[in-house]
């Protein structure tokens, strides 16, 4: 599967026009930097009405309700749900394993679609590329005329080197976006560091989703030319591992791949982390407009 | 499974095996493949990575069928046999029966019964040592080789390449079959091992191997002690024929001398009439044979006995002046060739010399009718005044004769003397017996063969005591009546009476006595003995006393050195039947030769039909069946390496080829 070259080959036009409709669900009221179209706890100057409390000195006699004062003659002020903008931030694995099997254009293409999200939204969306252990950050995009520059700029990423996802999570959550919602975007296939890694992202206040995007030959490998005497290379750290293929071998790894999966789903779970997994063989638009929908990460 | 069998298979596997490997690893070229992670492969590898060349090894099963293949191919090499769950003794004494009979060629492909027996015992000692793995403790092994006596080939010991090589070491005889020596000799060395940390314990119940045809002499005086058993496994047919030579001579005539008259005796011991030449030759030449074929009648039942038919031919007289072997030869030969031939060894026509030195009225009658070539009377003082002269004068004549008082010198010369004792080292006279009788005597001693002696009365006898280089041939209720020894140079029968103190005279006895004793006497001077030896007798002759290089030359074989002692050549025993050539030197270095024929006369030994029974301590032993269990399993190994190479191939073509066809065969 070659490198998108094109903006249309991350996001067609098709594609722009349904996600125009969809937002994306955070499950926590957040507190953004600047107004936005999302409800925040905040009570202050929005326009959707939240409560009554009584007045006390110094606050704003614009909010008070004279309508209550005249009929019951005490102050009361109205509060209002305040609305702040939402903080997303799309975070990619761009370590060398994504390039295995179409994984980092599957990445791209979600990254694309949700930072779009993001924008039409007035979300305050940063991109991110976690890379060996630091990230590469696009921040301060909003608004949909930065969909263009987020393309562009997810199409110069490549995915190449390792990745210590530990350090790299704990790099990209700490920037100044504030608190909101992260999408981390990987195979997950890491040896270590992956419960740190998420936990640094809840720990900052993050409402992360991790969409696991696995390669067929990572799930399949006999049905995608694994078969025979190998060596295998480590796309991330080129160690070699010597095997021959066999039938309990393929059992054994079906299992033990798994189990891995199992131990992020559980991870996901104590963390209130969302976990979606995928295969590189996905339908994006159905992805997009169903799978994400119903698991309640777009609306 | 043999030891080169073994050996064979083991460096063939060796030999295959490494290279198979090494090609395997060398040519297994693994495809590079880059993976997301080898996270989920490699925490299965760490798990086998403690060997490496194992883990290969399990990846591969085509490489381990080409092993096992392999493996099967060189156990099948090595020939194993499957004998059952035999019981397995801890001590065993083989006992290789190599007596006359087993000479017998009716085994498979015309092999001797010896030969059989060989390949038995070997087999059985292989199948003792073999088992690998699941062996238990090496069991020791005797090798014991028997016919008249019995000589151990190899001490009780493990080691098979000892017991191989002393199994085949063994030489077949003509003697007869004696059991009892080889049995006395297997105990007598039960308590012994020749492996210097045995883990066998030497009290161990010993069992009994015996490799023989069943045709032994003294099977009926044999028993087994409680400790003991035997196995017998049977050598041979039960219904191998065999017809030869039962007995056969040559006598001079009395006319002429010249003239020999030749006799034989044809016995069939097959249950089937047969038909047999005899023919007479010396030298190769032909001097009188059967006009017909004989015609020999079948064994006969009389009661338990069998009786083998018999005919016998006198041969028209011919002419040998000279001393001569005579070989009488029965055509055609059978499986049993040690009685198709028989040896007479025939005296020259010199007639005997005696001297007589005294005198005694019956003796001299005697002699007189004996009619010696040459007969001379001496007195005794006469006889001292030659040998004061001459001390060789007695070695002048084949015998002296003396009656009396002997002679002061009897060191030389063949004497036969009656009366008082002389001075000869080794008697010890001690006056006058008196009256005494014969107590007991050796019939087997050739001057008193047929010589019944029960009614002998001397009525003076001298008493004597004597020593190791004397024997009494005939004792006395008080003293030794004849006796026989060496005199230093010569040789002497003394009897310790006159004749005429005797009732001896008027006893048939006493001519045969008399002139059996002339014929030893002079068989020991020049004058050669036309007796024939049985085997496994010693050869014994009187040599001259000068006789350089004296050697003797047995059938078949080359010279060897005689051992000679007191004036007498000894050699022995003699195992094989034929003749054997003496040769010698003398004192004017003229080359002598004598001739002693060894004949196998035994019927026992003749009568070849391999026995259906033992009759052993009262119980019938029958033979061995473990032969037949014996099952060749290297055909079957080899079947199962086809099939194993088959199943390869499938699995390759349905399994390596279709699984991955864009791959090459990584083997």
């Amino acid at each position: 599967m070659s490198e998108p070259a094109r903006v249309d080959q991350l996001l067609d036009a098709a594609m722009v026009a349904a996600l125009d409709r969809l937002d994306v669900i955070s499950r926590r009221q957040l507190r953004g930097t600047r107004d936005g179209e999302r409800r925040s706890r905040r009570r202050g100057q929005g326009m959707e009405f939240a409560d009554f409390r009584p007045y006390s000195p110094g606050d704003d006699l614009r909010f008070v309700d004279w309508n209550i004062y005249g009929r019951m003659e005490r102050l009361f002020l109205r509060i209002f749900l305040e609305e702040e903008d939402l903080s997303l931030m799309v975070a990619v694995d761009a370590s060398a394993s994504m390039a295995i099997g179409g994984k980092f254009l599957i990445a791209q293409r979600l990254a694309m679609a949700l930072g779009y999200i993001g924008l039409v939204n007035q979300h305050r969306v940063t991109l991110a590329m976690l890379k060996e252990d630091s990230c590469e950050r696009l921040a301060g995009l909003r608004g949909r005329r930065k969909a263009a520059a987020a393309a562009a700029w997810l199409l110069q990423r490549q995915a190449q080197g390792g990745l210590r996802f530990e350090s790299a999570s704990r790099a990209a959550s700490q920037g100044r976006q504030g608190r909101g919602l992260a999408i981390v975007i990987s195979d997950f296939l890491m040896r270590e560091g992956m419960e740190r890694g998420l936990q640094s992202w809840v720990g900052r206040g993050w409402d992360v989703i991790a969409l696991q995007v696995l390669a067929m030959e990572d799930i399949a490998p006999s049905t995608h030319g694994i078969t025979g005497d190998l060596r295998l290379i480590d796309a991330e750290d080129a160690s070699e591992t010597e095997v021959t293929i066999s039938d309990a071998l393929l059992r054994d790894h079906r299992d033990r791949l798994q189990a891995h999966n199992a131990t992020l789903r559980g991870l996901c779970t104590r963390r209130g982390i969302r976990h979606i997994a995928i295969d590189t063989e996905v339908d994006l638009a159905r992805l997009l407009l169903e799978t994400l929908r119903h698991g309640g990460i777009l609306r | 499974m043999t030891l080169p069998a073994a050996l064979a298979g083991s460096l063939l596997f060796l030999a295959v095996i490494v290279p198979l490997v090494a090609l395997y690893f060398l040519r297994l070229r693994r495809t590079q493949r880059v993976v997301s992670s080898s996270m989920p492969w490699r925490q299965q590898i760490e798990d086998l990575r403690a060997n490496t060349f194992f883990q290969r090894l399990r990846a591969s099963h085509l490489l381990l069928l080409q092993a096992l293949l392999l493996l099967l191919l060189a156990i099948a090499v090595m020939q194993p046999m499957m004998r059952g769950w035999a019981f397995q003794p801890q001590r065993m004494v083989l006992l290789m029966d190599c007596s006359a009979s087993m000479s017998t060629l009716d085994g498979e492909g015309g092999i001797s019964r010896l030969a059989q027996a060989k390949r038995a015992a070997i087999a059985r000692v292989e199948a003792m040592q073999g088992g690998g793995l699941f062996a238990n403790s090496v069991p020791e092994v005797m090798v014991i080789s028997f016919a008249q006596t019995a000589q151990v080939c190899a001490p009780f010991t493990s080691r098979s390449a000892l017991l191989r090589s002393a199994i085949e070491s063994i030489d077949i005889t003509d003697e007869r079959t004696l059991l009892q020596p080889a049995l006395e000799l297997s105990r007598a060395h039960k308590l012994t091992s020749a492996d210097e940390s045995t883990a066998v314990p030497l009290n161990t119940p010993l069992v009994i191997e015996l490799f023989s045809d069943g045709k032994i002499a003294d099977i009926a005086k044999v028993s087994l002690r409680t400790d003991e058993s035997m196995v017998w496994t049977r050598i041979g047919e039960v219904d191998t024929a065999n017809a030869g030579i039962a007995a056969a001579g040559c006598e001079r005539a009395n006319e002429d001398a010249a003239q020999v008259l030749a006799f034989a005796a044809i016995r069939n011991f097959g249950k089937a009439p047969a038909s047999r030449m005899v023919t007479v030759r010396s030298a190769q030449n032909l001097l009188a044979a059967s006009a017909a074929p004989l015609q020999l009648p079948s064994l006969t039942l009389r009661g338990v006995d069998q009786i083998p038919g018999e005919r016998r031919i006198v041969f028209p007289e011919f002419s040998i002046a000279g001393r001569a072997l005579m070989q009488f030869e029965s055509s055609p030969h059978d499986a049993f060739r040690g009685d198709d031939q028989a040896f007479v060894a025939l005296r020259a026509t010199q007639s005997l010399r005696l001297a007589v030195v005294g005198s005694d009225p019956s003796l001299d009658s005697l002699l007189d009718a004996l009619s010696p070539g040459s007969l001379q009377h001496f007195d005794r003082d006469t006889v001292e005044q030659l040998q004061t002269h001459d001390p060789l004068w007695a070695d002048a004549f084949d015998a002296v004769v003396s009656v009396g008082k002997p002679p002061t010198r009897m060191t030389h010369g063949r004497w036969l003397h009656f009366g008082e004792i002389p001075q000869l080292p080794g008697l010890n006279p001690f006056g006058e017996a008196g009256r005494d009788f014969a107590q007991s005597v050796r019939g087997e001693y050739p001057a008193l063969r047929q010589c019944n002696l029960n009614e002998l009365i001397a009525l003076r006898a001298n008493r004597l005591a004597i020593q190791s280089n004397w024997q009494a041939v005939v004792e006395g209720a008080k003293s030794p009546l004849v006796i026989a020894g060496s005199t230093g140079a010569g040789f002497a029968l003394l009897v310790t009476f006159v004749p005429g103190d005797s009732n001896w005279p008027f006893h048939r006895s006493f001519v045969n006595f008399t002139a059996q004793a002339l014929d030893l006497l002079a068989s020991m001077s020049d004058v050669a003995s036309d007796e024939s030896l049985e085997p496994g007798a010693m050869i014994r002759l009187r040599v001259p006393e000068i006789a350089n290089n004296l050697t003797i030359t047995p059938p078949g074989e080359t010279a060897q050195p005689m051992q000679r002692r007191d004036g007498e050549a000894s050699w022995g025993p003699a195992r094989r039947a034929g003749a054997y050539r003496i040769n010698w030197r003398d004192a004017k270095d003229q080359a002598a030769e004598r001739w002693v024929a060894v004949n196998l006369m035994d019927e026992g030994e003749c009568d070849i039909a391999a026995a259906t029974q033992l009759p052993l301590s009262g119980e019938s032993l029958q033979p061995s069946a473990r032969d037949a269990a014996a099952l060749d399993l290297w055909p079957w190994i080899t079947v199962l390496a086809i099939l194993l190479l088959l199943a390869e191939w499938w699995l390759y073509h349905h399994f390596i080829i279709a699984a991955s066809p864009d791959e090459t065969d990584s083997t």
